[in-house]
């Protein structure tokens, strides 16, 4: 679902945020081939209000164009309620702010990178160290063994995914 | 493609070195983190001095790290260069010539 998009805008500045349980990844995006600032906030205490208020800080700092996050309430969304509910918080801040917010189905994202849509988070994460190895190279997560939980960094390379399928969506319209 | 919107790209670059604030500081000479900290987030812009050490420390050209601020430059000297154009009279010789070459090669930078 994409919400609130004017493809003939010219989008330049896109703040592309990706939610985890370590905290909220995201990236500032100045046209689509220079990462202008990254990172992951780190959340504790009431996880959905101090995720909200840093991506806040983000947004008041640098009023970008649009906000660009997963669609967590999507039908093939395995998200959990509380990413949900937190995800829904920010698009509404996104809108509150004048900003344009735009949620994109992780199947989209996938289908953006590898036309099948068929491939994991780390085949996703390896794509993007590829595209901007200088930035994110040396912070590509270890590929993520069975039994082991989610790298806390992956949320960057979410973000980034997030960003990248935005910017080539667009472009395809 | 549309122009860069930051003035500058330093807090990206810093990440991308996995520099602190404090250790670029430091490298910058005289300054503390709280400096570095307001040229990242656009409060204060650097002087020529510091953001040549920007480039010797980020290893990045100054128009590629001051890459919206170039643009911006590179703007209002074409629209300069295009007003003076127009001024300029119509004399002949391989001086003017020249003149009206170098000239029209700014007018023509932002488009």
């Amino acid at each position: 679902m994409i919400l609130n998009m004017q493809y003939d805008t010219p989008y330049n500045l896109i703040l592309a945020v990706a939610l985890s349980r370590w905290g909220v990844g995201f990236v500032l995006m100045d046209g689509k081939d220079t990462l202008a600032d990254f990172g992951l906030k780190g959340t504790e205490g009431d996880k959905n209000a101090n995720g909200a208020a840093e991506i806040k800080k983000l947004i008041d700092k640098y009023r970008p164009d649009a906000l660009v996050i997963e669609d967590a309430g999507a039908d093939d969304s395995r998200r959990s309620a509380r990413i949900r509910s937190l995800a829904k918080r920010i698009l509404a801040l996104a809108g509150k702010a004048n900003v344009s917010a735009v949620s994109i189905p992780r199947s989209e994202i996938r289908k953006v990178f590898f036309g099948d849509g068929m491939r994991t988070r780390d085949a996703l994460a390896a794509a993007v160290a590829d595209k901007f190895p200088d930035d994110l190279g040396h912070l590509l997560p270890p590929k993520r063994e069975l039994w082991a939980g989610e790298h806390y960094r992956m949320a960057v390379f979410e973000a980034v995914t997030a960003g990248l399928a935005f910017f080539k969506i667009s472009m395809r319209r | 493609m549309p122009s860069p919107q930051l003035p500058h790209h330093l807090k990206a670059n810093r990440k991308r070195l996995a520099l602190f604030q404090d250790d670029v500081a430091f490298l910058l000479g005289n300054q503390e983190g709280t400096q570095v900290s307001r040229y990242e987030s656009f409060g204060r812009v650097p002087p020529l001095e510091t953001a040549l050490a920007y480039e010797v420390i980020m290893k990045r050209s100054t128009s590629e790290l001051f890459s919206g601020m170039y643009r911006e430059a590179e703007k209002k000297v074409a629209k300069r260069a295009r007003a003076l154009l127009q001024q300029i009279d119509n004399a002949t010789g391989p001086q003017a010539a020249r003149r009206r070459s170098a000239l029209a090669d700014l007018a023509e930078l932002s488009n």
